[in-house]
């Protein structure tokens, strides 16, 4: 029997967010190719299944998955769906920066709401300096 | 006497399936519904509720099957010169009535309206979902080979049918001794080769029914197991484990149960043949030189290789009749775990009340 396959990668779709549904999909989907989670030739969800587990149309998701492909991230074959691109991973300093600083918020018993909102204070406070 | 035949292979069908399932002979490797059942009491609304429609769609599943069998004894009764037609098919008519039900009695994914309020974030996992990721190993690949073998099968029945007295295709033509020819002191000098019949045999009569049945048990089946897949999973990713264990569950229902009705589809129709193929190969010859008139019979002759194959005919339909109960007990017990049988919870109730 095959486990749940939820490690790999899982994308949220928040109502609040000022940010489309779209665009929410493929920033995320774009983030977790970029960080590697979502290794070269990985075959993503068809869009039907995306749409369905998100409760977005199938047109929202076709859209996401038409700007990753237009952006070089992804592929999308006839019969063998939408994969993952060669060298879309970026090994930036930042990268690993980012990874460090999630595990130490994770080792201070910090959720990623809050993660988030510092990172956004921060970003908020050096545009205003 | 044939309706005490019918009830009691019912009865020793029964006992069969509770024997196996109480001494344990069936292996218990089955995930628990209850065991996956969340922690979190803000998840455990939607959990319960697919609960409950769980057991509700298995037991409404079970409780038209049992019915299925009553009804089909009782049509079986009240049509008797059909040739038992109702009965050779009912395993795969029962199939498709269950299915329906399961088909038309989806498995929720989202929390009631009342219970949701105001929609919020929705999750999704980046791994496509397949047929195979839910449910055995043999999920697919042993009701297509049964399904394919028995549609061969009946299929070449079908052609090796003959009309019978009444322009059913239910009995099959084959060449024996028929006469002999005796001379004027009634000493047998020849015996003569003619044709001759016998049935009931699994011809056109019984077999395009149940093809019918079987495509659309196969049909509907392979419709679940996708929908199975398809099904939108849940908006909170704490609920990821429950929810692919219901689709465990529903697969191993779905194919388990099959699988089951297939086996014991083919039993009728393979019991049917092996007699057919065994009347088919004795032979009433007489001796050349015997006399005829001291009213004695020509001598019983079978040949080898037809009572072999009506053996081997008749070996398979136990074989699969053994296999069918199996799986059947394996769809009886998958049903029961929704209800805690075999979960952890459950044993330590029973530990606690021994």
């Amino acid at each position: 029997m095959a486990a749940s396959g939820w490690g790999v990668g899982v994308i949220v779709i928040d109502p609040a967010n000022q940010n489309g549904p779209s665009e929410q999909i493929r920033a995320q989907i774009a983030a977790l190719i970029y960080s590697g989670a979502l290794a070269e030739d990985t075959k993503l969800p068809t869009v039907r299944q995306l749409a369905g587990d998100l409760r977005v149309a199938t047109g929202t998701v076709a859209r996401a998955y038409k700007e990753l492909e237009a952006a070089g991230m992804v592929r999308t074959g006839r019969a063998n769906g939408t994969k993952v691109n060669a060298g879309q991973t970026l090994e930036s300093p930042l990268l690993a920066e980012v990874r460090d600083l999630t595990l130490d918020a994770q080792r201070a018993g910090l959720g990623l709401e809050e993660l988030q909102k510092m990172v956004e204070a921060a970003w908020n406070s050096s545009i205003s300096q | 006497m044939s309706n005490l035949i019918l009830i009691v292979a019912l009865l020793g069908f029964a006992v069969v399936l509770l024997v196996l399932l109480r001494i344990g002979l069936l292996p218990h490797r089955r995930i628990s519904v209850i065991d996956a059942m969340p922690v979190k009491e803000a998840d455990r609304a939607l959990a319960e509720r697919i609960l409950r429609a769980l057991r509700a769609r298995n037991l409404s599943a079970l409780i038209l099957g049992v019915i299925g069998v009553v009804a089909a004894v009782l049509i079986h009764q009240a049509f008797i010169t059909s040739g038992g037609l109702v009965l050779v098919a009912a395993p795969a008519g029962i199939w498709v009535l269950v299915v329906l039900v399961l088909l038309c009695w989806p498995i929720p994914f989202e929390a009631s309206e009342r219970q949701l309020g105001e929609k919020g974030p929705a999750s999704a996992s980046l791994v496509p979902r397949t047929t195979r990721m839910f449910g055995p190993a043999w999920g697919l690949v042993v009701p297509i080979v049964l399904f394919s073998v028995a549609l061969v099968g009946i299929l070449g029945a079908g052609v090796l049918s003959s009309v019978d007295d009444r322009g059913r295709y239910r009995q099959i033509d084959y060449q024996t001794v028929t006469s002999s020819v005796v001379d004027g002191n009634m000493i047998v000098t020849d015996n003569l080769v003619g044709q001759a019949s016998a049935g009931p045999f699994p011809g056109w009569y019984y077999t395009v029914p149940v093809v019918v049945l079987l495509v659309a048990g196969l049909g509907l089946t392979l419709f679940a197991l996708f929908g199975n897949a398809r099904r939108p999973s849940l908006r909170n990713p704490g609920l990821a484990e429950f929810d692919h264990v219901v689709r465990t569950h529903n697969g191993y229902v779905l194919s388990s149960g099959f699988s089951a009705f297939l086996c014991l589809q083919m039993v009728p129709l393979l019991s049917m043949a092996a007699t057919v193929v065994y009347t088919m190969a004795s032979n009433h010859i007489y001796t050349v030189g015997q006399k005829m008139d001291d009213g004695s019979t020509g001598g019983v002759v079978y040949d080898p290789w037809q009572v072999a194959f009506a053996w081997s005919l008749g070996g398979l339909a136990v074989l699969l009749l053994i296999v069918g109960i199996l799986l059947l007990g394996y769809l009886v017990a998958w049903v029961a775990v929704a209800y805690g049988a075999g979960s952890k919870k459950w044993q330590r109730r029973v530990g606690a009340s021994a």
